[in-house]
């Protein structure tokens, strides 16, 4: 955890405290692909899923322009993280035109989030890509983390595994590789892909930070973490919702197939009411 | 030198020898999270136990353990703040789930971040030897890095690397000592480089350097007594101290590590005066069957430890195969058999020629007592005992306290424990029940090794 009165109180107001969880929702998605189908209104997802998630991911345009309409639920639902960087590197492969390089700048400093009302900012660290964009994420990265901890500000690390360097063979050594540089290089906490049971109880151990899981509905591939409750089975055994969400600190809701589900209320739902049923920190 | 350097720098030297014995555990910030990477709290913790000078982290961890090393006495906090992917480059890392091809090495930090978090001093790669671009451009990051710490009072150690397709064997020593002094001229307060392989050439790098040399420990050693005799000569050579990293944070024990480097560079004194076995205890070989390949390293080894020469037929010790076929499956098992001190050997001598030598509770033999009579190699239980050109017995002498079978052996099939054991009452004799204790031993070896093979 922060050592930190000011990221441990900007922390605690995403990361809840009484039940040691996160229930995060990424809306961010639009940055990159447009008004994917769900997220065509960002004021009405909010009013959607702003009351059970404990954070709302947005971009720093959409966080102004929310705030500013107040539109964001206040003391009583989430509290803003904002992403302050921008990738094509995520577009799929069925996007309007294919990506040819792979790009990342940064969209905000961590000041102007915070100017922002921010309560945290995340960044992507995307592993599997060239040696050039590797390192000048990790710089980004090492500069966000000291800019953040001057202003008391938490750092969610985004890691994502998107490069042609990454595949099924190396797919957990890989999350665990981008959990130790998010941590040595001064996260608050971070956000990862399913790496599966024994790499992410590996993870757990040594992080000394929230681990959240991404959940990006597709149960057939490494982006998953629903496992067969994949949201395209509409299968919402409570059961194996609960065991999956309680698997790490918290979940992060992200990418066109939540969005574009009709359920995705109650998979937020649910996964409050796992969290506080069973926190496991 | 800025007061405010200089005082950083006293914080890291101690002032009364001006030497330093620091950690390095920022693994994790460029490579793979090995289990010293995920323990590193417990590790800082017995660093920090061990009585350390000084410990480099990554900001990161540096944010979240740096209430470790507060007090005046506590290690001094050295900070990486740069980053590079060196461990992922080619195989030189076994884990390295993203390999990667070209060498990168960006800033992580300002002087001014690490000095706010509480750092004595940074400590920043120098590569040279990977190509004039990217040696122009160290120079450049570096030169960066020395002026911002110029400005803000902290001492900049560098720390310079020989890689890439321009360094060989034949000149990577060359390239050691130019380097070094280039990152004086850049700027470096004190330098973190690895040792150049002989007293030699290093004491030309810490001479032509003109500030203190802290040496590197490398990769992993099995062998910790390898670890110690290269700073002993590094210290002899002038280093100013070391800069250990997986040698203490993979250790088995890391705040023993510490203690045994701090009582080596701080107290003076020698290595085989630090891994000598505690008062009362003795030096015993232990034998783990199922790591035997049957190389037979530890008999030569052995033999060209008594001999100078290379061979088997002097060896104190022997290495027996054994067929084992279950219809299906099938192969050869090994075993080494080593001395136990049991004894019998010196029972069976009849002029006294064999005793136990006083101290150390090993064999000893007295060539002038010995009439070649020969009843000590059928004495002996596991029929090690071998005979030279004379008739006289080669026995275990535990090769003067550092055992070369042990020390050789690439498996850990043979490794020394150091016994609690109360010396003999008359070392010239055999206690009846210690020589049953130490058979019964052997018993409970090979039942608990492979089990296959009788003795």
């Amino acid at each position: 955890m922060a050592e930190n009165i000011g990221k441990q109180l900007r922390l605690a107001e995403w990361f809840n405290v009484s039940y040691g969880g996160a229930i995060l929702v990424d809306m961010t998605i639009s940055g990159a692909e447009g008004a994917v189908t769900g997220l065509e209104d960002p004021g009405e997802a909010v009013d959607e899923l702003g009351c059970q998630a404990t954070g709302l991911i947005v971009n720093p345009g959409q966080m102004e322009r929310l705030a500013s309409r107040g539109r964001l639920p206040g003391k009583r639902g989430a509290a803003p993280l904002v992403r302050v960087d921008w990738t094509n590197a995520l577009r799929p492969s069925d996007f309007i035109a294919p990506m040819r390089k792979a790009r990342r700048v940064l969209l905000s400093s961590a000041e102007d989030a915070m100017d922002l009302g921010a309560d945290a900012i995340v960044t992507y660290l995307l592993m599997g890509l060239d040696e050039d964009f590797e390192a000048e994420n990790i710089q980004s990265f090492a500069f966000l983390a000291r800019e953040s901890a001057r202003l008391g500000l938490p750092l969610v690390a985004d890691i994502q595994l998107v490069g042609p360097k990454v595949g099924k063979v190396n797919f957990a050594d890989a999350v665990k590789l981008g959990v130790a540089q998010a941590v040595e290089g001064g996260a608050d906490a971070f956000i990862i892909p399913d790496p599966g049971e024994e790499a992410l109880a590996m993870i757990r151990r040594f992080s000394p930070v929230p681990v959240l899981l991404r959940v990006e509905g597709k149960g057939d591939s490494n982006k998953g973490g629903l496992g067969d409750a994949g949201l395209d089975k509409g299968g919402l055994d409570e059961g194996s919702w609960a065991s999956c969400f309680n698997r790490a600190d918290g979940v992060v809701f992200a990418g066109r197939e939540f969005w574009a589900s009709t359920r995705r209320v109650d998979l937020v739902s649910f996964a409050r009411e796992a969290r506080e049923a069973g926190g496991t920190r | 030198m800025r007061p405010g350097k200089a005082e950083r720098l006293n914080r890291l030297f101690d002032p009364r020898d001006g030497r330093a014995v620091c950690v390095a555990a920022d693994h994790g910030w460029m490579s793979d999270m090995t289990a010293n990477v995920v323990n590193l709290r417990e590790i800082v913790a017995a660093v920090v136990r061990g009585g350390a000078d000084g410990i480099l982290l990554s900001l990161g961890q540096a944010m979240r353990l740096g209430r470790l090393l507060e007090g005046r006495r506590a290690p001094a906090l050295l900070l990486r703040a740069d980053w590079m992917n060196l461990p992922r480059l080619g195989g030189a890392n076994e884990l390295n789930a993203i390999p990667v091809t070209r060498m990168k090495r960006v800033a992580a930090a300002t002087a001014r971040d690490c000095l706010n978090l509480g750092a004595s001093a940074i400590t920043i790669y120098f590569f040279v030897g990977y190509g004039d671009e990217f040696e122009a451009y160290n120079v450049e990051l570096c030169a960066h890095f020395a002026e911002q710490c110029r400005r803000v009072g902290l001492p900049c150690i560098i720390e310079p690397m020989a890689v890439g397709g321009m360094v060989t064997g034949a000149n990577v020593a060359e390239w050691l000592q130019v380097s070094a002094r280039m990152a004086v001229e850049i700027g470096a307060d004190a330098l973190k480089i690895a040792y150049t392989g002989d007293k030699a050439t290093f004491g030309k790098l810490v001479r032509d350097a003109g500030v203190p040399v802290l040496m590197l420990g490398g990769a992993r050693s099995d062998n910790e007594r390898d670890a110690l005799d290269m700073v002993a000569e590094g210290l002899e050579a002038g280093a100013a101290g070391v800069v250990f990293g997986r040698n203490v944070t993979k250790a088995p024990d890391p705040q023993l590590m510490v203690r045994q480097l701090v009582t080596l560079v701080h107290e003076g004194r020698t290595v085989d005066e630090i891994l000598a076995p505690p008062a009362g205890s003795r030096l015993r070989l232990r034998v783990t069957a199922k790591n035997c390949t049957g190389c037979d390293l530890c008999e030569v080894a052995c033999h060209e430890a008594h001999t100078g020469a290379f061979g088997k037929s002097h060896a104190r010790l022997v290495v027996r195969s054994e067929e084992w076929n279950t219809g299906r499956l099938g192969g050869r098992l090994h075993r080494p058999f080593v001395c136990t001190l049991c004894g019998k050997c010196v029972e069976a001598c009849p002029t006294g020629a064999l005793t136990f030598s006083p101290g150390t509770g090993h064999l000893k033999f007295d060539t002038a007592l010995c009439t070649g009579c020969g009843q000590c190699g059928p004495a002996c239980p596991l029929g090690i005992i071998r005979f030279d050109a004379d008739s006289h017995p080669l026995t275990c002498d535990f090769c003067g306290g550092n055992p070369q079978c042990a020390s050789w052996c690439p498996n850990h099939a043979i490794t020394v424990a150091v016994v609690a054991a109360a010396p003999r009452a008359d070392e010239q004799s055999v206690e009846t029940e210690a020589a049953t204790a130490t058979i019964a031993d052997i018993d409970a070896q090979a039942q608990a090794g492979t089990g296959e093979m009788a003795q």
